[in-house]
């Protein structure tokens, strides 16, 4: 019988090793997926929706109370419509980039697309 | 037989150490919080637990609605607003040093900016939804009215008083007031954080692991989320504070019989300012400073004087003009970065 105690690793704690390994690879594979793009719906001081648009398949649309009907797209999300007078919010058009936004003033409505994205600054000036 | 001892459990230990690393590094880093208030959102990112976020960021906004309360001159209800319908009205003191340091800037400006300008703004309507250009007999009737030296901080009786038609407009000024007051909270805790108010930043402390706070500079030319350069600090300190402030002629105008109109108006003519920039974004120290300065820069033009300005007030500048040609203060050429290719260096020999 060969000496186990002579080898550096024992093959079991390889598979040990290898086991964790494949785990933390795993978890860091969905943990960044899950980080992909999402977008937040603010109302007020309120995050009403928050929508992982990696996930969405199929266009649909979000009527808020106040007027407001935000479009979900694969991948893109932006104000459809509002009833607002000065219309910036569907002005500004889809966003589909971690750190971009749009916000309706008179309804105190915001929405952003946020995630993991090592290229976005931290904010924006202008 | 004593290597594999220390050589087992150091192999479990590194891959348990991997599989933390995961599990912390994929944990969100910081609480976003937004706002509306002074006719602009208020956004942080706090880089601080869940409970001390809330309650900070519960300590901001209190703080902007504060000064808003006191300086809109939009809001029938504040002091400033009592102040311009009444030509005399009281003001406690939150107001009265606030527009104590507005005067002084415009002072130190020469005028470039005048917070006494509200009856010229007002006829403009760039703060409702109709925005035209006033009849020339009205804005010259107005334009009379702006003057310094028309007004009035009595602080013994803890009033403030105007020229007869005058009206303080402390919109080139309010959000850098704001951001100072949010400067304030934030330094009672040492939490780094990120807060954009309406356009303007407030970089605080210092990024985790050694990282930079960086800064996108709108687009001129694009969209609200194009920016054409990026601005990067890697402060030294956690004591740090840079304020980022940027006026630009696309922010608000509108075009009547063919001629676009924006709304950075000229004390002196009391119509928009004619110059080949479109944009000016400051990074100065403060968030008075900051903002008071990205207009004065913008309607006095890059030239030996602004330059200037900006190094009295530690502060440095980005200037965009119209042919999509950038320059850039020297304290800030290593903190630019170019995005955008189609923007190129402007010939000026400072």
């Amino acid at each position: 019988m060969k000496d186990k105690a002579g080898r550096f690793l024992r093959p079991a704690d390889l598979i040990a090793v290898a086991a964790i390994l494949l785990l933390a690879g795993a978890l860091w594979l969905l943990t960044n997926s899950r980080q992909g793009e999402t977008a937040e719906i603010v109302c007020d001081r309120e995050v009403l929706y928050t929508i992982r648009l990696s996930e969405v398949k199929e266009p649909y649309e979000i009527r808020l109370e106040n007027g407001i009907t935000v479009a979900v797209e694969p991948g893109a999300v932006f104000f459809a419509s509002s009833d607002c007078a000065n219309q910036l919010c569907v002005r500004t058009g889809r966003l589909t980039r971690v750190g971009q936004s749009a916000a309706c003033l008179p309804h105190k409505t915001l929405i952003r697309v946020t995630g993991r994205d090592k290229t976005a600054p931290d904010a924006l000036t202008g | 037989m004593r290597l594999q001892r220390i050589l087992r459990p150091a192999a479990l230990l590194c891959a348990l150490l991997t599989l933390c690393g995961m599990l912390t590094g994929c944990a969100a880093s910081y609480q976003e919080r937004t706002a509306f208030a002074m006719g602009s959102v208020l956004t942080a990112r706090l880089y601080a637990p869940k409970d001390k976020a809330d309650d900070l960021f519960g300590r901001m906004a209190g703080k902007v609605e504060e000064a808003d309360r006191c300086l809109s001159a939009n809001d029938p209800a504040s002091e400033i607003a009592a102040v311009n319908a009444k030509g005399s009205a009281n003001a406690g003191a939150f107001t009265r040093k606030a527009l104590g340091d507005m005067v002084m800037l415009c002072h130190l400006l020469n005028g470039t900016v005048d917070v006494t300008m509200g009856a010229v703004t007002e006829l403009w309507g760039f703060a409702t939804d109709e925005p035209r250009k006033p009849d020339e007999a009205a804005l010259q009737a107005a334009l009379a009215t702006v003057g310094l030296d028309r007004l009035l901080i009595d602080n013994t009786n803890e009033t403030i008083v105007v020229g007869k038609g005058q009206k303080i407009d402390p919109g080139a000024f309010g959000k850098g007031v704001a951001l100072d007051e949010i400067y304030n909270v934030l330094h009672t805790a040492s939490y780094p954080a990120v807060v954009s108010f309406g356009g303007s930043v407030l970089l605080f402390g210092q990024p985790k692991n050694g990282k930079s706070w960086t800064v996108g500079v709108r687009d001129p030319f694009g969209g609200e989320n194009d920016y054409f350069a990026k601005l990067s600090f890697t402060p030294e300190s956690g004591d740090y504070a840079g304020f980022i402030s940027t006026s630009g002629s696309y922010e608000k105008s509108f075009t009547q019989n063919g001629v676009t109109y924006h709304h950075i108006l000229s004390p002196q003519t009391g119509c928009p300012v004619e110059t080949d920039l479109v944009s000016v974004t400051v990074y100065a120290p403060g968030g008075l400073n900051s903002d008071a300065l990205s207009t004065a820069c913008f309607i006095n033009g890059l030239n030996p004087q602004t330059l200037q300005w900006l190094q009295n007030f530690g502060a440095e500048a980005v200037f965009v003009n119209k042919d999509k040609e950038y320059y850039v203060t020297d304290g800030l050429s290593e903190a630019f970065t170019l995005t955008d290719d189609a923007f190129t260096p402007m010939a000026y020999e400072g």
